[in-house]
């Protein structure tokens, strides 16, 4: 994990470094070269790279990632600010996912070849074939063109979130549908279920406590990758409906080349997907007690 | 291998048809090697092949035309619709459909190229991660787990910003966004791979490193790249689009499903066309992809159905 954080910050390092000269942009068209000096030596440009990767991690390391060089405030209090927005976004779709996507996945899994398996495998391959932007767009088309139900922007009250919410879902509700329903297919087939009907256990045990507990691993493990990719998602989708999180903020930056802010948006999101799979590894052990770290 | 029986059934039909010229058997093997294989999704796929060969003579108009006195029409069976602009026209007077028609060559090509800059990187770095383990492996696995971990898209765009958009800057990253899961899974075939005897024999016979690994272990794992690349392509097609989408990919006037939406979206509350159909375009090219690689994995390589 350290060693992944490390590499992340070599990289963003290296890009922000190899993007040219930051004084020269940060100034803009008209100045003087008095003041352009001055402000290289004010941001340590004018040292050797190597110099300014170290004092770049010692800052990181303090939480310091200076100042944005659009908003001229520190970096990360900005990006922090920004934080609850995107994760309140991201809780919601992931409510979303899971109360849909396991029991429709199970639903499909446990009546095979009904109406319910047909309906969830076709959800599950268009909605993984609609790009997130685009759904998002025919839902603003949809609930806010036509109908006029919904608000299309902004982050006013709970109706605002209703369309980002499922608009970052989408494309993981599909995906968790159709693992679901494979990974319970395996778990069905298997003798312990046999055993346990054979023993007479009722439906509903057999399905959420024997099938559902032992297809549990493959489900984690996809909806910590998905949580990943909420943060991939959230750039998109803040971006559509004008939400203040973390991803708008990403992009915004990035296209002005506000690297101090890009570098601690990146970073930021980095841990809480390092964390996310930590936290993925350590459910692994609760959820298989098979599974140890130490011996 | 895993196909063995039918591979050698395959290579046994194959020299038989040879011998005999007999064309009827070449088509039995033909269907044999295609059999349950999914009908619409091959035509989408097919139409949209056709679609980026052949844009020149399809597309009805020139794609960049711009035609102000045109602008926002909508499409034929519309009110104010004009038959000559089948599916309507954007804010510049421009043809929906030719420009959907030249935005299938935009897509195939970024997805057929980066699909070979990830493919390769990836395959090199498994099959050497692989296959002299030690700290080649731990650097390289390494370096995949920073690239899980990095929220890439972020990264594309710092890149994008700093080279400029444009399709070559587009392919190399995408090709850098898709290298780390073939990586991966090269890798662990080779690990496999490389305790086999026919390996042993090879470097008895006086095999070098390099020949062993060209010679004998990427034969042997073709056809687990050609899923991994099959399942790839409709995540680049997606990557690439949503790049696009925000102006960070392909850059207009380019004709490109992404860009198009992007161009689309300030006129959502007057023309839903321009935001509807360059988008089903997208989603069913991908949906195609998606079910033929789901076919081919099948059929090829059971075995990463766990993908």
């Amino acid at each position: 994990m350290v060693v992944a954080l490390w590499g992340i910050t070599v990289i963003i390092f290296a890009l922000t470094r190899l993007s040219g000269d930051p004084a020269r942009l940060m100034m803009g068209e008209s100045y003087s070269e008095k003041y352009y000096l001055e402000l290289r030596q004010s941001l340590g440009l004018d040292r050797p790279v190597y110099v300014q990767y170290g004092l770049y991690i010692r800052d990181v390391a303090r939480g310091d990632f200076g100042q944005s060089w659009r908003f001229r405030k520190p970096a990360m209090p900005i990006v922090m600010s920004r934080l609850p927005a995107t994760a309140q976004l991201g809780a919601a779709a992931m409510a979303l996912v899971v109360l849909v996507a396991i029991p429709m996945g199970m639903l499909a899994a446990v009546k095979r070849g009904s109406f319910f398996d047909t309906f969830g495998k076709g959800f599950a391959l268009v909605g993984q074939s609609m790009p997130t932007f685009w759904v998002g767009l025919m839902l603003i088309l949809l609930l806010s063109v036509s109908l006029r139900w919904l608000p299309a922007s902004g982050r006013d009250g709970p109706a605002n979130m209703l369309m980002p919410t499922l608009t970052l879902a989408w494309f993981s509700m599909a995906a968790l549908t159709r693992l679901t329903r494979s990974a319970m297919l395996d778990v069905i087939d298997s003798d312990f279920i046999k055993m346990a009907r054979v023993k007479g256990a009722p439906e509903s045990v057999v399905v959420f406590k024997h099938a559902l507990k032992n297809a549990a691993i493959p489900i984690v493990t996809l909806l910590g990758l998905q949580l990943a990719g909420f943060l991939r998602g959230a750039v998109i989708v803040e971006t559509i409906f004008a939400w203040p999180g973390v991803g708008k903020l990403a992009l915004d930056a990035a296209m002005g080349r506000d690297f101090p802010l890009v570098q601690a948006a990146v970073l930021v999101t980095a841990v809480v997907f390092l964390l996310t799979n930590f936290a993925v590894d350590i459910l692994y052990g609760y959820l298989d007690p098979r599974i140890r770290y130490t011996k | 291998m895993r196909d063995t029986g039918a591979l050698g059934a395959e290579k046994a039909a194959r020299a038989g048809a040879s011998a005999a010229g007999g064309t009827a058997l070449a088509v039995r093997r033909l269907r044999l090697w295609f059999r349950g294989v999914p009908l619409v999704p091959l035509l989408i796929i097919c139409l949209v092949a056709i679609a980026s060969l052949f844009a020149p003579l399809i597309a009805p108009h020139d794609p960049l035309g711009t035609n102000l006195a045109q602008k926002l029409t909508p499409p034929a069976w519309q009110a104010g619709g004009k038959a000559q602009f089948l599916l309507g026209t954007d804010y510049a007077g421009r043809d929906i459909l030719s420009r959907i028609v030249w935005g299938a060559r935009i897509s195939l090509l970024v997805a057929a190229l980066g699909l070979v800059v990830g493919a390769t990187i990836g395959v090199t770095l498994g099959m050497l991660s692989g296959y002299f383990a030690g700290w080649v492996d731990g650097l390289i696995m390494r370096v995949t787990d920073i690239m899980l971990a990095l929220p890439f898209i972020l990264v594309a765009i710092v890149i994008v910003g700093i080279f400029g958009g444009g399709i070559v800057v587009v392919v190399v990253v995408v090709g850098l966004a898709g290298w780390s899961q073939y990586a991966r899974i090269v890798r662990g075939e080779v690990l496999s791979l490389k305790q086999r005897d026919f390996i042993a024999l090879a470097r008895i016979a006086g095999c070098g490193d390099a020949q062993i690994l060209v010679r004998h272990i990427l034969p042997n794992i073709t056809n687990t790249v050609i899923v991994l690349a099959t399942l790839n392509v409709g995540s680049i097609i997606l990557f690439e689009s949503a790049l696009s989408f925000l102006g960070m990919g392909v850059q207009p006037p380019t004709p490109a499903w992404g860009l198009m939406l992007a161009e689309g979206r300030p006129y959502i509350s007057v023309a839903w066309w321009l935001v509807t159909f360059p988008g089903i375009a997208l989603a069913s090219t991908i949906l195609g992809i998606n079910f033929l690689g789901d076919w081919l994995r099948d059929r090829l390589d059971p075995k990463l159905r766990q993908m």
